[in-house]
């Protein structure tokens, strides 16, 4: 039977048993690299089908639903369709009212803290890869405040900003209620926010910038393109990848905004003031009410939509134009040529 | 004190008897101890594992109980000390215990009702038998359907229950409809204390209400800013004392101005009496029948006004200097009291035991706390007009004890019903040293149990009788009101926001609570 | 021409040298306080609330340290012993789940890989806070709520740490596999014999942003070990509860121990691995 099954497929050329072994070892290794393929991806998307693709769509099922965790339901008198977003389009709901109040508060924090967490690092990165005197050092000292947990640093902080006891005040000769003021409260926030994030982002540039041509920046320098412009035009455009990335994850990360506000906001007098979309979606999980569930899914799945949004306006500016990066290339063409 | 629970139970037992002329333990119309109308419309759903003897009384056989108390640390040493005896008492019958060892769970406020509620519905296993809380809130955990009435309970462990055995507005917290869910223990709340040797040094007498309290507190400025105040005590901040009886006068120049009664605006003490206090003491009144807030009322108002002047006089106000320092944290003046550099402090009434031994040793040879310190009740502490009668209420916090839902068994149910009497009957001894009146008017009267109490006599007996006590309405709605009212509070006594009108702020707090209580509802 | 291009180097050189100096202490600065004042004792803190150091050599005391780790309200030691739990098992877990779907994708030349792939990408610009309820939903249904299983389990469906291992996977030259697959060896071994000591490196990496990513976490320690006792709590959500109800004078120095507590192990950590870092980070980077 195999002989007929090879004089069919094989009519043209001859068949040998050779060349039938060796298909057939080929399809035996086929077999095998797809059962240890599959055996390999196995533990990896079994976890991710169970944490993540599962909860995502039972999440969105969810936000459809009145759900009750403690109780859960689906049926028809707890079907909400859409209400639970209507409810949160409005202001008129303590829900959507808390809602967009928090969207707005988060995206005031994106807009005044991402471009400091872009800029700062980038300042700092670059002057560390001029290779000062014990820049070593600095590169170590400089990443230390972002590995550790924010509850950890935003305590020092909480403490050091004291009104009663902390020496910011006593040092500075000021008495402003950092903890209680909303306005101070929210500087303080910003503040610590930049200082504790600024390691990551360094590190990122730190790298992007050591691996960037050097060549090319020397050649720049020779023929009179110096400092300033030679950063803008020259440097900036090789890291631009990076610099994309960080865009992309700073944005998010600050999106999320929560434990930072949490530690320093505690004392605060003005809780509208505090209260980013996370924070009062935590709020309302932690809390003692079983039935907000729904309404929270319906938050979650509407935040992750303006996420969604923002990552993909950004996704879509900066993206790789023609005119982008013209000078370097350029000189890369020159450098070639000589 | 075990002999006196026998014979409280014995004497309780045989009035009743003697007063219901039928056998007990008849379930159609007799008495047997309790008042059917205590008993409800609610249906025993319990498991019957459980004998009697020919008395009629439950035979008990090793059960075991879990419990679990919002009472934390300092009382929570005190209470587990009942807890203690009672396995003592009834060794062989009812024995207390935690899993996580020790006899009972102590959990915060802030966390152990969400906590309750989550277990008891999701987690049955690790859900207690007794529930130590709030009075105040037994409504809402009766709504949220984690308890059971102890009425029939009571009925079936031959103990009864007569209503006028307790406080009236106590006993009325733990009722919800006509079943009663819970039997209150004792009744708390912050008192001020006040260094009777500052105060007598400089020609002053110790206040006993609100426009005294002014008049001393404007009088120590006074002092304070002509140089002529005298002060003693501890170490303070600027000046070191070896000597705390050695007097000094106070510099305003070194030290800085003269707050002679600060009060926090951050955490706990103003929030959890004194602000409701002076709520109740202006004919204000936090929620309605329903449940619904209502605290956005003049009256309400004038009673922030009385506290936000405290820390910022104005013309109107009876004060004339600022009687604290704004912006204050929690434990404000704690240890200005003791340095001297304030002759008035807030304290729970758990602290006074520490605060009276504090100054036993300050002052040893002086007649330590009981020459120089004062102890003053908040009644009229926070009104100016004492012609009323509301002007003498106290808001303080009440416990009681509950079964909760899931212990299905009957035994465990009367051994529950058993234990939360003998707590009742034992709220005077050990636990008048945490400061907490007893809620059980046997117990008030007792002179073993309560007067002849060595710490009645310290202090408790300076904190009023407990029918000025006033708790907080019952309301399924408690957090959201309680969240809204401190809301309000919060920022009338903050630096921020002195501009806006208190009866304002508080109408946008009570909006914006009946706005999330609906909002719930209608979810 | 060669000496005035030195002295042009060296004045941008200060120049970063004094602000470098400047940025590193604004970040030592905090940390230096709360390890000087640690040790302080809480009668110190209110006497002499505005010193930057305790006030004289007799008010060094250790006693916070003590109160810490013998605390019943604040026992720090089973917090760290929980956190080490999650964050190791997180981590380690982790990286052998993502290690080896890696490798699947990258080597193993399957038709459906590169679609699937995509598909991983694409779930990437799902934002987490999306599963929070579901996932909560989820693991108290499997009963795990209140336990440190269920802090370690969702995190193992994450895609960016595969993501990260498989495009390293791909600067390995497929040569190397092809070759050791010629001389007979079976894929397991492979994997264990080549690929993974080649991709060290990136390894560290992952499994120190996965180590830290639970260490720090502090919204879904909340809402899984959040309102059971203080035995269960991890670090991080344990030092946020630190704060709860007390602003006092007393708890400065105990506040301050409690984070010195939960620094120093990640401190030395770091020492350890910092070289690695800076090489993966920059082996992350897309080259051009």
């Amino acid at each position: 039977m195999a002989f007929k099954w090879l004089k069919k497929n094989y009519r043209e050329s001859e068949v040998t048993l050779s060349d039938y072994a060796l298909d057939l070892e080929r399809k035996k290794r086929t077999f095998s690299k797809y059962a240890v393929g599959i055996l390999f991806m196995l533990p990896y998307l079994a976890m991710f089908v169970t944490f993540f693709l599962y909860p995502l769509i039972s999440g969105l099922i969810i936000s459809l639903f009145k759900y009750n965790i403690a109780n859960p339901v689906f049926d028809a008198t707890t079907w909400r369709g859409f209400t639970n977003y209507e409810k949160l389009f409005t202001t008129s709901t303590s829900f959507g009212a808390d809602f967009w109040n928090g969207i707005r508060l988060t995206l005031l924090f994106v807009v005044i803290i991402v471009p400091c967490q872009i800029l700062i690092p980038l300042g700092l990165a670059y002057l560390v890869n001029l290779k000062p005197k014990g820049s070593a050092f600095f590169r170590t000292v400089l990443y230390l405040p972002s590995i550790f947990p924010q509850t950890a640093t935003g305590l020092i902080f909480l403490n050091m900003f004291n009104l009663n006891y902390g020496f910011i005040n006593s040092f500075f000769g000021t008495s402003t209620n950092w903890l209680s003021d909303p306005t101070y409260n929210t500087i303080l926030i910003i503040i610590f926010t930049v200082w504790a994030g600024c390691g990551g982002n360094f590190l990122i540039f730190y790298a992007a910038l050591q691996n960037c041509d050097s060549t090319l920046n020397e050649a720049a320098a020779i023929d009179g393109c110096k400092g300033f412009r030679r950063f803008i035009s020259i440097t900036l455009p090789q890291i631009k990848p990076q610099l994309v990335i960080c865009l992309f994850t700073t944005s998010i990360g600050m999106m999320n905004f929560y434990g930072q506000i949490y530690m320093l906001g505690a004392y605060q007098v003005d809780s509208s003031v505090k209260l980013t979309v996370i924070y009062v979606i935590q709020n309302l999980i932690t809390g003692t009410n079983f039935e907000v569930y729904g309404m929270v899914s319906a938050m979650a799945v509407l935040l992750g939509v303006f996420i969604a949004m923002i990552s993909i306006t950004q996704l879509v500016v900066t993206k790789d134009r023609k005119g982008g990066s013209k000078h370097a290339e350029q000189y890369q063409e020159a450098l070639k040529r000589s | 004190m075990k002999k006196a629970t026998h014979l409280l139970t014995m004497v309780l037992a045989v009035t009743l008897l003697a007063a219901c002329e039928t056998a007990p333990q008849s379930s159609s119309g007799g008495d047997g101890g309790i008042d059917d109308k205590y008993l409800g419309e609610w249906k025993d759903d319990s498991v019957d594992d459980l004998q009697f003897d020919n008395d009629g009384n439950p035979i008990l056989n090793n059960v075991e109980l879990k419990m679990w108390s919002t009472v934390t640390n300092p009382d929570a040493e005190y209470q587990d000390q009942i807890i203690a005896d009672f396995n003592k008492a009834y060794e062989g019958q009812i024995k207390l215990s935690y899993t996580g060892g020790g006899v009972c769970y102590h959990e915060s406020r802030f966390s152990i009702y969400g906590n309750f509620a989550k277990t008891v519905n999701q987690d049955p296993e690790n859900a207690p038998d007794v529930f130590y809380g709030y009075g105040e809130r037994i409504g809402a955990i009766t709504n949220q359907d984690l308890i059971v009435p102890v009425g029939p309970y009571l009925k079936m462990a031959n103990i009864g229950f007569q209503k006028d055995y307790f406080e009236t507005k106590l006993i009325d917290n733990c009722f919800v409809g006509d079943n009663l869910y819970g039997l209150p223990i004792s009744v708390d709340t912050a008192h001020t204390l006040a260094r009777k040797d500052i105060l007598e040094k400089n020609g002053l007498t110790v206040p006993t209400n609100y426009l005294e309290l002014t008049d001393v507190c404007d009088k120590l400025v006074e002092k304070a800013n002509a140089g002529e105040l005298w002060v003693r005590g501890n170490d303070t901040a600027y000046v070191a004392k070896g000597d705390p009886t050695e007097w000094r006068k106070y510099s305003v120049a070194i030290e800085g101005p003269y707050y002679p009664f600060p009060i926090s605006n951050g955490d706990m003490w103003i929030y959890d009496y004194y602000a409701e206090t002076a709520a109740l003491q202006n004919g204000g009144v936090l929620c309605d029948k329903s449940g619904m807030p209502s605290f956005a009322s003049p009256e309400v108002a004038g009673g922030l006004q009385i506290l936000r002047d405290w820390i910022f006089p104005t013309e109107t106000s009876s004060n004339k200097y600022a009687m604290s320092a704004p912006d204050l944290n929690y434990d404000a003046g704690a240890k200005d009291f003791y340095a001297g550099t304030c002759s008035f402090y807030l304290d729970g009434a758990w602290g006074l035991y520490v605060d009276t031994a504090k100054l036993d040793t300050m002052y040893i040879g002086e007649g330590g706390s009981k020459d120089n310190l004062a102890i003053i009740n908040p009644s009229k502490l926070l009104c100016k007009d004492y012609s009323k009668d509301y002007s003498k209420e106290i808001f303080g916090d009440s416990h009681a004890i509950s079964l909760v839902k899931n212990t299905t068994s009957r035994a465990k149910r009367v051994a529950g019903a058993i234990f939360s009497n003998y707590l009742a009957e034992h709220s005077g001894g050990l636990w008048t040293k945490a400061g907490h009146l007893p809620a059980s008017t046997v117990v008030q009267q007792s002179t073993d149990d309560y007067l002849d109490n060595p710490y009645y006599q310290k202090y408790v007996q300076y904190f009023g009788t407990t029918d000025l006590y006033q708790t907080m309405p019952v309301s399924v709605y408690y957090d959201y009101v309680m969240n809204g009212y401190h809301t309000a509070l919060k920022q009338a006594t903050s630096s921020i926001y002195t501009s806006r009108n208190i009866i304002d702020l508080l109408s946008d707090a009570q909006e914006d609570a009946v706005q999330r209580i609906n909002d719930i509802k209608g979810l | 021409m060669q000496s005035n291009i030195k002295k042009h180097l060296n004045v941008p050189k200060i120049i970063a040298f004094v602000i470098l100096s400047i940025a590193s202490l604004l970040v030592l600065i905090p940390l230096f306080w709360a390890l000087v004042n640690s040790f302080r004792s809480a009668d110190d803190i209110y006497y002499h609330p505005y010193s930057f150091f305790p006030t004289s050599f007799n008010n060094w005391t250790i006693s916070n340290y003590i109160s810490i780790f013998t605390s019943d309200k604040y026992p720090v030691g089973r917090w760290i012993i929980n956190s080490l739990i999650v964050s190791l098992s997180s981590s380690v877990l982790y990286l052998i789940i993502a290690c080896l779907a890696a490798y699947a994708f990258v080597f193993l030349k399957l038709r459906f890989a590169n679609g699937l792939f995509l598909f991983l990408i694409g779930t990437m610009t799902v934002p987490g806070i999306v599963l929070t309820v579901p996932q909560f939903s989820q693991i108290y249904q499997m009963g795990l709520n209140k336990t440190l299983l269920g802090l370690i389990l969702p995190g193992l469906g994450g895609v960016y740490g595969l993501f990260l291992i498989r495009q390293f996977f791909l600067s390995i030259p497929y040569d190397l596999i092809e070759s050791a697959r010629a001389d007979g060896a079976k894929d397991l071994t492979i994997f264990t014999h080549i690929v993974v000591p080649l991709g060290k490196s990136i390894i560290m990496v992952q499994g120190l942003f996965g180590f830290l990513g639970a260490w720090n976490d502090l919204v879904w320690a909340q809402i899984i070990i959040g309102q059971t006792t203080p035995d269960n709590w991890t670090l991080s959500y344990g030092l946020s509860k630190v704060i709860e109800g007390t602003q006092t004078y007393s708890n400065l120095g105990l506040q301050l121990a409690c984070t010195i507590v939960a620094m120093v192990p990640i401190a030395i950590m770091y020492i350890f691995v910092q070289k690695r870092i800076v090489e993966g980070v920059s082996m992350t980077g897309i080259k051009r």
